[in-house]
């Protein structure tokens, strides 16, 4: 099973601590939200699972399909069924969206370089009519422009563009778990119900793993996460059911984190916390 | 008198001094004019100090072992085959021609020029020698009026040119007449040799037409020098295409001095493609002489190892309205040096100029190294002028996202150095240039 199993991670950057111990587990075809205030360490949480070389691992580990994440490069964790959707997608001038998309989808496919290859049992490239195909099908579902795809990757793209494209990629690599990082935020109202029902599909038609990590009740309206987490500090501190995120939006995050018997940090007072206002 | 010349058989040996001037031009079966030029060349190069690391424009070039007096000043045309086999997988080369033209070391192989049938009358393709022969009212009506002999010390290596020349083309295109397919000559340096290359292409009034030039060498070990004057005139309301691409072994050291003279509303689209070569200097500048005259100047490299490219541009806007737009980028590997230097001069009374130049590089490694200087002399008021320079790593973070898309780290340096030359590729305006271009970049980069 291609699970995410994350114990007693403890990640730092630049020497200074952000994530002091999470234990989370991931498995396919559950999802689970995770919420918490402006700068508690939910990306930090995802960059360290993706790989990002500014984040350190000191303690903790993190499996994933029975194998030791930590030990993989990017690019292994990609292949073996990670995806991030980023909360900032990076530009890539001169490189066209599709042409990215395309050596991605190779990549996933086990293809070495251009494809050119003399053993006939090396994985093969995919093919240009069947890459229309699926990539017309995916663009179909989350409503992606067509002249979007013929630009450099998000070289210019509005906020929601970005959005949309994460997941555009997202439904080509068919990840086994994917981590959505504030993939709502940007969105419009119509796009972020579209998005929101393109991970559902992926999460019960192919069983994909899903951590969405969101300031707002609205996503999970959509995808009704079985599990919601609450990260202060660099900690879960709370678990729950789908009430939970409920809660947040109406009551903040002083008096949930109280009814769980912690004490809220001191920077963090009810209605304080960007984004996390009802 | 309608003397043939030849292909030029004899190796004569340097130290260039009179009496081996005076023997090539008799080998080269010089014309009276021709054979007045070499002998001024001649005396301007003994007068031309040397540059050294002194001299402004020579600063980035380390000249030591460049013995200009050991020179070969021609090697016979022996080794024809091994250069036309080597013109076969040129970066140009499967190109539909209007004529063709091969050059080895010094020499022009006047048997291996071609001319398409169908060519528009008074369009004149040949060697330099035979125009000279020839036509010699067209050629002598511009033969070093784009790039004289001077003494000066920037024009040494244009003096040695013109004072060896054995051969090169003229391309002569008269009075509103397009030639649609390009022209091309293979400039080709083997063992033993050394390259002196020489063009002359005049576009007359209202004439349009393309030419590319590459420079190549069969020998990956040999350290050969080449030394190339192209001289470019672009009539008025002419159209010009113009590719040179340089991709010799890594020994090779190469000079050259290229210049246009833009006359009135004429268009110039020129591309410059660097690969090859350990170092020397390139010259490249754009004089728009002509009011409303307009030149695109599109520079590419991608060096390795220890290659050190040294460009030095010049858009010199002498007439008023004129419009120049200069980009030149480079990729940098290993330890490879790129010197770009360049200088938009705006002379008074050239009111409403419009003038770009920039310059980016990709440096891969941390032991490679780029110097870039722009420079702007603006002696008139109403102008619009910018400049700019970058020097950028391998962002992390592209690389990064890339990477988190199952793309290995190797292949996503290479997708970024491929989008780092695409704006560039997309400015070729010279279709099966561009793409063949293109396919050559990236061959490189899987190799
Ligand atoms: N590369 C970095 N350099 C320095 N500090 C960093 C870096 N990345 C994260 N941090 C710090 O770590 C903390 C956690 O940041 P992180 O981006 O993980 O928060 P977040 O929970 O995703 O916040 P938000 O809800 O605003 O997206 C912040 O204090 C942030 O400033
Ligand atoms: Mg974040």
């Amino acid at each position: 099973m291609a699970d995410l199993i994350i114990k007693n991670l403890h990640v730092s950057v630049e020497g200074t601590e952000i994530l002091s111990g999470i234990d989370l587990t991931v498995r396919k075809g559950e999802i689970h939200a995770l919420m918490g205030p402006n700068g508690s360490g939910k990306s930090t949480l995802s960059y360290a699972l993706m790989g990002h070389p500014s984040y350190e691992i000191t303690q903790g580990s993190v499996e994933f399909d029975g194998q030791d994440l930590l030990e993989m490069s990017v690019d292994e964790r990609a292949r073996l069924g990670l995806f991030l959707a980023f909360q900032y997608p990076q530009a890539v001038p001169g490189v066209s969206v599709t042409n990215f998309l395309r050596m991605a989808i190779n990549a996933h496919r086990g293809v070495r370089g251009d494809g050119r290859n003399d053993d006939p049992d090396a994985p093969k490239p995919i093919k240009i009519p069947e890459f229309r195909k699926v990539l017309e099908e995916a663009m179909e579902l989350l409503k992606v422009d067509r002249d979007l795809i013929r630009r450099y990757l998000n070289d210019g793209f509005s906020g929601g563009e970005k959005k949309r494209v994460e997941i555009l990629q997202m439904a080509l690599l068919n990840p086994a778990i994917a981590i959505l990082d504030e993939t709502d935020s940007g969105l419009d109202i119509d796009a972020l119900r579209i998005v929101a029902e393109g991970v559902q599909k992926l999460v019960t038609e192919r069983g994909m793993g899903a951590l969405v990590i969101t300031h707002y009740q609205r996503i999970l309206n959509y995808i009704e996460p079985e599990f919601v987490h609450i990260l202060v500090d660099g900690k879960i501190v709370a678990s729950g059911g789908f009430d939970l995120a409920k809660r947040l939006e109406l009551e903040g995050y002083a008096p949930v984190l109280e009814s769980f018997g912690i004490e809220a940090p001191a920077r963090v007072g009810a209605g304080e916390l960007a984004g996390t206002k009802a | 008198m309608t003397a043939t010349a030849g292909t030029v058989t004899e190796t004569i040996s340097a130290p260039l001094s009179s009496a081996t001037v005076a023997q090539l031009s008799e080998a080269a079966g010089d014309t009276a004019f021709l054979a007045q030029r070499r002998t001024e060349a001649h005396a301007a190069f003994e007068r031309a100090p040397m540059p050294t690391r002194r001299d402004e424009h020579w600063r980035f070039t380390k000249l030591r072992g460049v013995e200009l007096s050991e020179l070969p000043t021609v090697v016979a045309a022996t080794d024809i085959e091994a250069a036309r086999e080597r013109t076969a997988t040129s970066l140009t080369s499967a190109v539909d021609l209007a004529g063709e033209l091969l050059h080895v070391n010094g020499v022009t192989v006047e048997e291996s020029i071609t001319r398409a049938a169908d060519l528009p009358d008074g369009v004149v393709f040949s060697s330099i020698a035979q125009a000279a022969h020839d036509h010699p009212e067209l050629f002598e009506a511009h033969f070093g009026t784009v790039v004289p002999t001077t003494d000066s010390l920037d024009d040494k290596f244009v003096d040695l040119n013109t004072a060896s020349l054995a051969g090169g083309v003229f391309l002569y295109v008269p009075r509103n007449t397009t030639v649609e397919l390009p022209f091309r000559a293979d400039v080709v340096l083997t063992s033993g040799g050394a390259v002196n290359w020489r063009a002359l292409i005049v576009l007359e009034e209202g004439a349009q037409a393309t030419f590319v030039e590459e420079f190549l060498s069969t020998d990956a070990d040999y350290a050969g020098l080449s030394n190339a004057v192209v001289e470019l005139v672009a009539g008025a309301n002419s159209r010009l295409h113009y590719v040179t691409a340089q991709d010799y072994a890594v020994p090779v050291r190469h000079f050259a001095t290229h210049r246009v003279h833009a006359h009135r509303d004429a268009t110039v689209d020129w591309s410059a493609v660097g690969l090859g070569a350990s170092m020397g200097k390139t010259r490249m500048e754009t004089h728009l002489v002509g009011a409303g005259s307009h030149v695109k100047l599109t520079g590419l490299y991608f060096v390795n190892g220890t290659q050190q490219m040294d460009y030095d541009t010049y858009q010199l806007h002498a007439a008023p309205n004129a419009y120049s737009d200069l980009l030149f980028r480079g990729v940098l590997d290993d330890k490879a040096h790129s010197v770009w230097r360049g200088m938009i001069a705006v002379a008074p009374g050239a009111q409403g100029t419009d003038a770009f130049q920039k310059n980016s590089n990709l440096i891969l490694t941390p032991g490679a190294h780029a110097d870039s200087i722009p420079g702007l002399k603006i002696e008139a008021n109403d102008v619009r002028c910018t400049h700019a320079a970058t020097i950028t790593k391998v962002d992390p973070e592209q690389l990064f996202y890339l990477q988190a898309r199952g793309i290995t780290r190797e292949e996503a340096v290479k997708e970024i150095i491929r989008g780092f030359f695409t704006d560039v590729l997309d400015r070729i305006e010279v279709e099966q240039v561009r793409d063949q271009v293109r396919v050559a970049i990236w061959d490189r980069l899987d190799a």
